[in-house]
């Protein structure tokens, strides 16, 4: 919305400055987005500085062609030099000069010149320079009857600063410049001048009912309608003063008839429509919704197609307006119109939104109508109209109104406990400045020791319907800045969740590991299934669907966060990245049956390449499984969980057989393994790539929650024993190791694989493997016998059950 | 006296040429020389037993005191030597220490994870509990208990993602729902902020995300005002962004009565200071109340919400919010 002051300071007398006023009304919820002053800057010493002058002579300038030398009168003594380039300059005109020391519209500081060899001590402006019009041909010519000297502050039209405010969308009855002149009056206490709103002699011939009837056919989306019928109308350019208005507001003169309408909206906040009378098919307007595909031909010149959630005002035969946003053209005031029928309704709010999104046609009146108008404002806007039309126009308006008004019950009048204002504002505003800042609002208010009882204004109605209503109202008018910043007493009882606690862990870790954590899109194109080569029955093919997706790429809440990872992988390739690790921690959504989604979190991390610490002693090498579990079991024991990774995971996006499951206690708690050739061929990444999938909630479960217990390894002597075995490939390390702990018994600590080997060195088909036994009894000090007989009978069940040799 | 050498003179010479022993070799046989079997000391004290009694004493003092001297100047002049050679040998190992250290590994937080940190730990400080919602999540809760009616624009599909049939269940628009959600669950007092994801249907350009992050906070318990919802942010704001001034003017939202936006004074590098709007906050409105079946004549309470990504992107001076959503590994290196 924009508010040219000059237009508000005609209706609210307040003396405060263009920057006073914008910084009040911001810091009382009016808010100023950008303040724009055109125009002279209003200083002492611009009024000193722009005088109006009288060219004496104007002589050709010795060197210049297209310079004039001319004397100017402008009050002083001696006529002064300037040196001048308009072409329409001439001696014996009056004009405006800049003295040396003017400060310019633009804000820059004028100083004196000399122009090919002639000093200039000014300027004479054209309108352009003066900041009355965009262009300029020439300079300004003014009226003989100035006297040179005049400051020109006192002669020209005073400059305008416009407001650009943000008005919030319960504030309606801002619309206006006279709402607006009713808030700065209760924001500031200044005089507020009351609106001329009668009617000009009703001297038309017969009586409205003789030109037209009305009825409202859907008076749910039209709860008034008002019009009346103005004759003898003279269609033709509309006066000055009107036309900057319009144009400070940000709006383009048509011609008197329309800018009326125009005008009167932007002082008041109600549409108005005005109808070429003479080209609606009779006898009578209709307010209707319009049938379900009715063509109408807007004034802009599109065809638009209309359906039943439309309200249009129509003759006899075709929509002449869709209600409150645009007008046919058929019905347009034009420069022969002689005869008007003059609309101001009320149409409803959400109704208009609706319309006006379904069409995709948005104007100064639909956003008006958008945050809900009185049903009191139409007749005070129409005895405005009219009154212009009558003075500007000719126009005789013929006597009586149309009116269809649903009136609704009013509410009663409020009360206002002086306690709750404290309690909810926490600071005594006494009932004294309660009642004033109410009553400059326009309520009534019935003072009490306890309780005030105070009456809306009508044009408040929408916005103050409850006590908190008007305790906002006069907190911001008190000053929420006067209000104390004060720290309450919690009586509350904080910390995180044990998962949160997991989640933050799981980050912390991972980021410590190098790997940087990315967010990705939640929402993610559907193939992404047919990517990760989820078979046709796979759950993951269940997703939550956007029913209004941006792009085909959005379209579905993810199951997984593999694939957006995947897709950061290839920006960071495709920048020459070769090498890193990302992670992300966060939902995956799977579709419940009442159509919310069930949400686990979960962690994901890739390594691509060959990441790691590298130095220039330090060398990385390539990621492969084991990459992908020593990560995934390090995260795990990170948040207390004691992880392995087991055979078993058939995940489709992975590598066949480089997968492994995570699992603590016998439950599975993630996935880790190399990323399937075809997965990253069809998300253009380059291999090699492992991944870890951690399911959040499960690893949360599966965490020790007791205490770990110590464990006196001290004060006895700890045994390693290592055995170098040779075993058939089929046999996995973890069975190895499981096999070695049980037959060992208490005694083993710990048992570890320390070396790996397959080779020419060992028969095909098996593989060396170097275990560590750790053996020792806490709070004793075992035998050798003890202890040769754990690693006898470790080696003994090796042979027995996977025929493991013992190599020399 | 006679037979008896001047052992004052003995050990004089000797701890003199001691002290002059360029190196060990030349020490050690400095020592040999005044100390070692053939030594003329050595032979003075193996004497002693010879003399006449009456020497005995004096000359065994005097021949134990010149030992003593010439082992004192012996150690001395070692300990000299030995710390010139150490000092020599460790000025050989000569290495640039310029050169990178062993290489650790140290990856980073997204940045919004950063902020989301911090606020968690000053709100839980105060103390907030942490909680969060869905974010498929229903029509209800994400507009119609806070008081957004059918109709208004913000429930359009132009500007909410929906989900399913209908216009029952949509992507979060807010973290708000959580505020619904938290009071459902239980009576008050209440003190718990949500951060969390939420969607909103803006094509993506520099300064829009269709997702981006949220922080909700909520406060219910007898007693607060519109002053503790000032002093909670005012605190909350300082903490997080530094010393700065907090400025709240009245707006307009329809789950909060008063409403504020909350400024801070920020000052950009170009020297400009302007107030910057980081939240949006109010007393929460007797609807909502009513709506989750607290009794509004009784229990007060204040809301407020604002954005991380903008606070990350103020804080770190990121001008494009999409650099937050691409993984981009020269991005998310710059803030380990």
């Amino acid at each position: 919305m924009r508010l040219p002051l000059e237009w508000l300071r005609e209706h609210v007398a307040t003396d405060l400055d263009d920057a006073a006023l914008a910084e009040r009304l911001t810091a009382t919820g009016t808010a100023v987005e950008r303040m724009v002053t055109r125009g002279i800057p209003v200083t002492d010493g611009n009024r000193e500085a722009f005088r109006i002058g009288k060219v004496l002579t104007a002589e050709q300038h010795p060197e210049a062609d297209r310079l004039r030398v001319l004397s100017v009168d402008t009050g002083d003594e001696v006529p002064r030099q300037i040196v001048c380039g308009a072409s329409n300059v001439a001696a014996g005109q009056t004009v405006a000069v800049a003295l040396p020391g003017a400060v310019m519209p633009g804000g820059q500081r004028l100083g004196t010149a000399r122009l090919r060899g002639v000093e200039s001590l000014g300027m004479v402006l054209s309108a352009a320079e003066l900041d009355l019009a965009e262009t300029s041909d020439g300079i300004l010519v003014l009226g003989d009857d100035l006297a040179a000297g005049t400051p020109v502050l006192d002669v020209l039209p005073p400059p305008g600063t416009v407001l650009e405010l943000e008005l919030t969308s319960n504030r309606g009855d801002c619309q206006g410049i006279y709402g607006l002149a009713r808030e700065v009056h209760a924001i500031t206490g200044a005089v507020l001048h009351d609106l001329d709103t009668s009617l000009p002699p009703e001297d038309g011939a017969g009586d409205v009912g003789d030109y037209v009837s009305l009825r409202v056919e859907a008076p749910d989306l039209c709860p008034r309608y008002m019009a009346r019928v103005l004759l003898d109308v003279r269609v033709g350019p509309s006066p000055d003063w009107m036309v900057r208005r319009l144009e400070a507001a940000g709006m383009r003169s048509i011609n008197n008839v329309v800018d009326i309408t125009n005008y009167v909206m932007l002082l008041t906040a109600q549409p108005l429509h005005a109808f070429d009378l003479d080209h609606l098919a009779g006898p009578g307007i209709v307010v209707r919704r319009a049938g379900d595909g009715e063509p109408i031909t807007t004034l802009d010149g599109v065809h638009r197609t209309l359906s039943g959630d439309h309200l249009v005002v129509a003759d006899a035969e075709k929509p002449a307006v869709v209600a409150g946003i645009f007008g046919a053209a058929f019905a347009e005031v034009s420069d022969s119109t002689t005869r008007l029928l003059l609309e101001a309704a009320t149409f409803d709010g959400p109704s208009t939104i609706r319309t006006s999104l379904g069409l995709g046609l948005r104007t100064e009146s639909s956003a008006r109508f958008e945050k809900g108008l009185p049903t009191d404002l139409p007749p005070v806007a129409m005895a405005i109209a009219c009154r212009l039309m009558h003075d500007l126009t000719g126009a005789s308006l013929v006597p009586g109104v149309l009116d269809a008004w649903v009136t609704q019950p009013t509410a009663g009048p409020l009360t206002l406990r002086h306690a709750r204002v404290g309690a909810i504002l926490g600071t005594d505003i006494a009932p004294g400045e309660s009642a004033g800042i109410l009553e400059r609002l326009g309520c009534t208010v019935q003072p009490g020791d306890v309780a005030h009882v105070v009456t809306v204004p009508w044009w408040r109605a929408g916005d103050l319907q409850r006590e908190v209503d008007l305790i906002e109202e006069v907190g911001r008018v008190h000053g929420l800045d006067r209000i104390p910043a004060v720290l309450p007493r919690v009586a509350a009882h904080a910390a995180l969740t044990p998962q949160q606690q997991v989640v933050r862990r799981l980050a912390r870790y991972a980021a410590d590991q190098g790997l940087c954590e990315a967010i990705t899109y939640r929402f993610v194109p559907e193939h992404d299934a047919d990517r990760l080569r989820l078979p046709g029955d796979d759950d993951r093919r269940r997703v939550v669907r956007i029913t209004n997706p941006l792009s085909d790429e959005m379209a579905v809440m993810r199951r997984s966060l593999v694939p957006g990872l995947l897709r950061a992988v290839e920006r960071n390739q495709a920048h020459q990245r070769r090498d890193g690790g990302i992670f992300e921690i966060g939902r995956t959504y799977a579709p419940l049956h009442d159509g919310l989604a069930d949400e686990p979190e979960e962690f994901t991390g890739v390594l691509f390449g060959a990441p790691g610490a590298r130095g220039w002693r330090q060398a990385t090498s390539e990621v492969d499984v084991w990459a992908a579990t020593g990560l995934a079991i390090a995260l795990a024991r990170s948040v207390g969980a004691v992880a392995e990774a087991v055979p078993g995971a058939h995940e489709p996006w992975m590598h066949p057989v480089r997968q492994a499951c995570i699992s603590v206690g016998g439950t599975v708690v993630g996935i880790a393994g190399e990323v399937h050739p075809v997965v990253l061929r069809a998300f253009d990444v380059r291999g090699p790539v492992v991944a870890v999938t951690l399911r959040i909630p499960v690893l949360d479960q599966m965490r020790s929650a007791d205490p770990r217990r110590y464990v006196d390894l001290i004060s006895v002597p700890v045994s390693t024993r290592d055995l170098a075995v040779l075993v058939p490939e089929t046999v996995s390390a973890a069975l190895v190791l499981a096999i070695a702990r049980e037959a060992g018994g208490a005694l083993v600590q710990s048992a570890e694989v320390f070396d790996h080997y397959s080779g020419d060195q060992v028969p095909e088909g098996s593989v060396s493997l170097a275990l560590r036994l750790t053996i020792a009894e806490p709070g004793r000090t075992l035998t050798d016998e003890e202890i040769d007989g754990v690693t006898e009978r470790a080696v003994a069940a090796l042979y027995d059950r996977v025929g493991a040799e013992l190599r020399s | 006296m006679s037979g008896i050498p001047d052992l004052t003179a003995l050990a004089t010479d000797a701890v003199a040429e001691i002290a002059a022993a360029p190196d060990l070799q030349v020490l050690e046989a400095a020592r040999v020389g005044f100390l070692g079997r053939r030594a003329p000391l050595t032979d003075i004290l193996g004497s002693i037993g010879t003399l006449p009694p009456a020497d005995r004493g004096p000359v065994g003092k005097a021949a134990n005191a010149a030992r003593m001297a010439i082992e004192r100047a012996l150690e001395e002049r070692r300990e000299v030597l030995e710390a010139e050679t150490m000092g020599a040998a460790l000025e050989a190992e000569v290495a640039d220490v310029t050169l990178p250290g062993n290489a650790y590994p140290l990856g980073a937080l997204n940045p919004i994870t950063q902020v989301r940190l911090e606020v968690e730990d000053i709100f839980l400080g105060m103390g907030y509990s942490v909680a969060d919602g869905p974010e498929v999540e229903s029509a209800y809760n994400n507009f119609t208990a806070l008081n957004t009616p059918e109709g208004h624009p913000a429930r359009s599909a132009s500007d909410t993602f929906f989900v399913g049939q209908g216009d029952s269940v949509l992507l979060r628009t807010q973290t708000s729902p959580v505020q619904i959600r938290t009071m459902q669950a239980g009576p008050p007092p209440v003190y718990v902020i949500a951060p969390g994801t939420v969607y909103r249907r803006d094509d993506v350009d520099a300064t829009h995300s269709p997702m981006f992050h949220q922080v909700e906070g909520l406060a219910v318990d007898e007693g607060l005002t519109f002053a503790h919802l000032k002093g909670t942010i005012t605190v909350f704001l300082t903490r997080l962004l530094g010393d700065r001034e907090v400025r709240v003017i009245p707006h307009f939202f329809p789950f909060t009565e008063p409403s504020v936006d909350v400024s801070v004074s920020w000052t950009d590098r170009h020297g400009r200071t302007d107030w910057l709007e980081v939240a949006g906050a109010g007393m929460v409105d007797p609807n909502v109340f009513t709506a989750v079946g607290y009794d509004p004549e009784r229990w007060t309470g204040f809301a407020f919400g604002f954005g991380l990504d903008r606070i990350a992107m103020i804080r770190h001076g990121i001008t494009d919010i999409r650099m937050l959503y691409e993984g981009d590994l020269r991005f998310l290196e710059q803030f380990s």
